[in-house]
């Protein structure tokens, strides 16, 4: 036995050891008996106090109700003064005790070290390794652990990264929102956006001033900014003040974007998750049409984005996803592209599909939650046209078309109300309503002018007022000013009539391709090309060219407007045109 | 008892101490009474005498922990010295301004033109640095409040391998990354905001600050000092001074005599063994390795600068501007009944929508550059650490590490030849004092 050992032995008959063991216990009482107490206080605080201020609260309730009793307002006023130099009191308890708290804890710390300091050992070193080996394996361990440390912090910030929706700060935002609902923006804040495919109503129509006329990618003339689009798509932009949603897809991913429409930067990615590997195995899709050529559509709470699979998810603005709904992947010839809107808290989609009428839907799903509002059949097959909310007399109605009908839908609870035999073909251009009219495009066939019912009756009746044949369009919808209606084909014919009689007033060749809708600015008519020029024509009875802008990449994609800004989503980037000083 | 038992206690005490909740507001009468409301005043500033003398008394601290440190080696003095930064620095000027928070308001400066730092706080966070430069890092080990109240929790401490010391400071780097960002784009002095002991200095009822500064406590009984080695930012800008200092504290006063009683005596592991000879066989490979990993430098910055950028718009969550805006967008589209504070006060400003988007846009615009900068800053780190564990440094003696030492003067007394420069005369056993 060594000295240190004997001493051990003898601890408990030394008298310091033993006022230190003494003091330890006295402390811990002391720190233990003051956390009590604090706790206590602290319950008081919260619970007792909270009770008697919905006691008071209700007096005053009944006073408020009973009339000006004195007595009662007596009592209030007694209990109230109670109360508060009861809980004034509290929170001058909790802050002493708080002190006191730390001062007991530093005894007992003081305590626990001159206890400790009976106990100390003598070093004792480890007999000695082989120093060699154990350098090599110390820093082997260090640099997989910093290897590992590395891709921990990496993956995490990553999977942040595609979480951007996570913050604790945007799911306050979600919590809000869930508590007080219904969450849509008005129908005139709709019209001030460009919330859908083509804008408000779908019309194609800009009423923004200061749009600009000249650009240049070449000198970056006007571009206020351009960024990369990580996912190819065809869909456009839509755009809700200050932000700007697209979708992009591969075989692989389905993402939601949104920028900021200041600068550019990528708020927040939004990912979409793919239909089971068996339904997507099913999946006809061009290469023309991608993965992603549906525009997803915002309701200035919402936004929501459907894909060629059948999947759709809908995120608030701030990239909290809300909900997923899988609806099948739709049977379509060349792949699913009609694009979403949306009415108040209604989310519509049109789902067409299959070969043979039978499987056709128009949907409106609870934007807020993603459950099925309505569904009606529609008696179509696969269309690639897109759905669109018009004001028709104060009534709002849906549109659609697909092979052969017209029809429009009540968009309160998706009821028929008129429909008419005028379309064939795989459509694809969505119509538009402008001068009392609905403008409707059979591919390569006619441009049809079909009047709707004056009256929501059983009865009523739409009619076919004219059919103009010409260069029509397979792909482009058109647009109007109520007064002349433009058509633009895929080799690039721009074809003017007249409302009235459907008579031709122009049919001018552009020398370019079209995929993406013209857009009617003012009395100027904004034609994309797919090769990146913008032709910019007068919107007359007689063709004047007054301008053309190029971009240096390719574009399907129909532009997107604000206030002073044009936004144009090319095959790689996404663009924003704005006037410069 | 066991260890784990005792580590419940802990946590039980810890648990119950943490109900000390925040004041909570109450409402004024609604009805007439004797109650006075109190005047609401703005507590005057501190006085610039004060400030100096707080300047004085850091300088002077500094300056007689480097002579406890280095000259007259004394453990108790530098205990005694760092109680007495505890109670000043801590409990007395309530932790504000302190060295370690000052990094926030120094980059603030040097990033935001219409701020203007104060001397006082230039010089807490210069003179750390400047005595570190000369004399190691003596700030931590006797002035700091922050490390003086973890210090003294120390009874349990546990050896930390090397391996997880280096790559929980990466933590550390982060931390540091975050920190100089949030000031440089003005969005706030995370250093300050979550200094863990700042509950406890001034005795608020923060309850998860105070939460957080007793589980460092609590960890700190068995991990040495936690929040020195694997959080403060500050420690890491000390630690890179520590490696240039002029003079540096020897376990020993003179010669190492390789008796290995000071083994074990850091509770920071910040003793360093004699190395062995390295194999030359192993030569070659470490060549490459060094080779590969000077490339995989470069190649870790780009993956941080990347990854700094796409979490740029969750970090921007955090500025005050970004928060606005989207409590106004909230508003806006009805989902905010009541507005906060901060959106009344937005709208009855006059400011226009547009500017607020704009300075919106403004702030991510900072923050995705500086997520950039500050992601390449942290795969730099990474990088330069797994080069740094790959290169063999000599040493022949047990020597104090130049960056981790923290300069408490603990190893002193286990040197056999520190009794005898002490007494002048050898003792039968290393044991402490």
């Amino acid at each position: 036995m060594n000295n240190h050992d004997e001493s051990k032995y003898l601890l408990p008959q030394n008298p310091q050891y033993q006022a230190a063991v003494s003091s330890l216990i006295v402390s811990a009482v002391f720190w233990a008996v003051t956390a009590l107490l604090l706790v206590i206080q602290f319950y008081h605080l919260k619970v007792t106090d909270e009770r008697r201020s919905r006691k008071l609260e209700a007096l005053r309730h009944v006073y408020q109700a009973g009339g000006a009793d004195e007595s009662l307002a007596e009592e209030i006023r007694q209990l109230d003064v109670r109360y508060r130099r009861d809980h004034l009191a509290r929170l001058q308890f909790l802050y002493r005790g708080s002190g006191l708290f730390v001062l007991f804890g530093a005894v007992f710390v003081g305590t626990v070290l001159w206890v400790r300091s009976f106990h100390q050992k003598p070093p004792h070193p480890e007999p000695l390794e082989d120093r060699t080996a154990a350098q090599i394996q110390a820093a082997r361990r260090a640099r997989w652990a910093v290897s590992a440390g590395t891709a921990v912090l990496a993956s995490a910030a990553l999977f942040w990264s595609f979480q951007g929706s996570q913050t604790p700060q945007e799911s306050a935002g979600a919590e809000e929102s869930s508590e007080s609902r219904p969450a849509f923006a008005s129908w005139e804040q709709m019209n001030q956006n460009w919330p859908v495919f083509r804008g408000p109503q779908g019309a194609g129509i800009c009423r923004f001033d200061n749009i600009p006329t000249e650009w240049d990618g070449a000198s970056g003339k006007n571009i206020r900014w351009k960024v990369p689009v990580e996912l190819p798509g065809h869909n456009s932009p839509v755009v809700w003040e200050n932000r700007i949603f697209l979708t992009g897809a591969d075989a692989k991913r389905q993402e939601v974007y949104c920028f900021n429409a200041e600068d550019g930067t990528l708020l927040w990615t939004g990912q979409v998750p793919l239909a089971p590997a068996d339904q997507r195995e099913e999946m006809t899709i061009m290469e023309d049409t991608g993965y992603a050529a549906s525009t997803a559509a915002v309701n200035g709470v919402f936004v929501a984005a459907i894909f060629a699979d059948g999947q759709v998810a809908c995120f608030d603005l701030n990239g909290r996803r809300q909900w997923v709904r899988s609806l099948g992947v739709p049977a379509s010839a060349y792949g699913y592209a009609s694009s979403l809107t949306v009415f108040e808290n209604r989310l519509i989609i049109q789902l067409d599909q299959d070969y043979e009428p039978g499987r056709s839907k128009l949907i409106a799903l609870d934007i807020t939650t993603g459950q099925t509002l309505w569904e009606r059949e529609r008696p179509v097959p696969n269309s690639w046209t897109s759905p669109t909310v018009v004001d028709w007399n104060g009534q709002m109605q849906i549109l659609t078309s697909g092979s052969p009908w017209l029809i429009a839908y009540d968009a309160a609870d998706g009821r028929e109300l008129w429909r008419l035999d005028c379309l064939g073909g795989d459509v694809a251009p969505t119509q538009i309503a402008a001068a009392g009219r609905i403008f409707a495009v059979y591919p390569y066939t006619y441009l049809a002018a079909v009047r709707p019912p004056q009256a929501a009756s059983e009865q009523a009746q739409a009619e076919l007022l004219w059919k103009a044949e010409g260069s029509i369009p397979d792909i482009c919808s058109p647009v109007s000013d109520g007064r002349l209606v433009w058509t633009v084909d895929s080799e690039g014919v721009l074809e003017c009539f007249d409302v009235q009689d459907g008579s031709r007033l122009y049919s001018q060749d552009l020398q370019a391709m079209f995929q993406a809708s013209p857009v009617l600015v003012g009395d100027t008519l904004y034609l994309l090309s797919t090769k990146g020029r913008m032709i910019l024509v007068r919107a007359a009875r007689t063709f004047e060219q007054i301008g053309q802008n190029e971009l240096p990449e390719s574009f399907t994609a129909s532009p997107a407007f604000a206030p002073g800004r044009i936004y144009l989503r090319g095959s790689r980037h996404l663009y924003c045109i704005e006037n410069r000083q | 008892m066991s260890r784990l038992g005792r580590a419940g206690v802990w946590m039980g005490l810890i648990l119950s101490a943490a109900a000390v909740q925040a004041a909570e507001r109450f409402p004024p009468p609604q009805f007439e009474t004797d109650y006075q409301m109190p005047t609401l005043t703005t507590p005057l500033p501190r006085a610039a005498v004060w400030e100096l003398a707080d300047v004085a008394v850091l300088a002077a601290a500094l300056g007689l922990a480097s002579w406890l440190t280095l000259r007259k080696r004394s453990r108790r003095g530098i205990a005694v010295l760092s109680v007495f930064s505890l109670l000043y620095f801590g409990f007395w000027r309530k932790g504000c301004i302190c060295s370690v928070g000052s990094l926030g308001n120094v980059v603030l400066s040097l990033f935001d033109s219409s701020y203007v730092l104060p001397l006082t706080v230039a010089a807490f966070f210069l003179l750390p640095i400047l005595f570190t430069l000369f004399f190691g890092r003596v700030f931590c080990g006797s002035v700091c409040p922050l490390g003086a109240i973890q210090d003294w929790v120390v009874f349990r401490p546990l050896a930390v391998p090397a391996w997880l010391e280096t790559t929980l400071r990466l933590g550390a780097w982060l931390y540091l990354a975050a920190a100089v960002l949030f000031a440089a784009v003005g969005a706030g002095l995370l250093i300050c905001r979550y200094d863990p002991f700042i509950a406890f200095f001034r005795l608020g009822f923060n309850t998860p600050l105070w939460l957080l500064g007793l589980l460092f406590l609590a960890v700190g009984v068995f991990i040495a000092r936690p929040y020195c080695r694997f959080v403060c930012p500050y420690g890491l800008l000390l630690r890179q001074a520590g490696r240039l200092a002029f003079w540096q504290v020897r376990i020993t006063p003179d010669e190492c005599i390789q008796c290995r009683l000071c083994e074990d005596a850091c509770p920071f592991g910040a003793i360093q063994p004699p190395t062995a000879p390295w194999p030359e066989s192993m030569r070659p490979v470490e060549r490459r390795r060094l080779v590969f990993l000077f490339g995989l430098l470069f190649v870790l910055m780009g993956l941080g600068g990347w990854l700094g950028y796409r979490v740029h718009t969750g970090l921007a969550a955090g500025h005050p501007t970004v928060e606005l805006a989207r409590q106004v967008r909230l508003r806006q589209a009805g989902l905010m009944t009541e507005p906060t504070d901060t959106v009344r006060a937005f709208e009855v400003s006059g400011r226009t929508l547009r500017s607020l988007w704009a300075q919106e846009a403004d702030v991510f615009q900072r923050f995705a550059w500086g997520g950039l900068w500050a992601g390449a800053f942290v795969g730099f780190v990474a990088g330069i650490k797994l080069i740094q564990i790959s290169i063999h440094f000599k040493r022949t003696d047990y020597e104090a590490d130049r960056a981790g030492c923290l300069a408490c003067g603990r190893c002193f007394a286990f040197c056999p030849r520190h009794r005898i420069w002490e007494t002048g005369k050898p003792t039968d056993s290393g044991e402490t004092s």
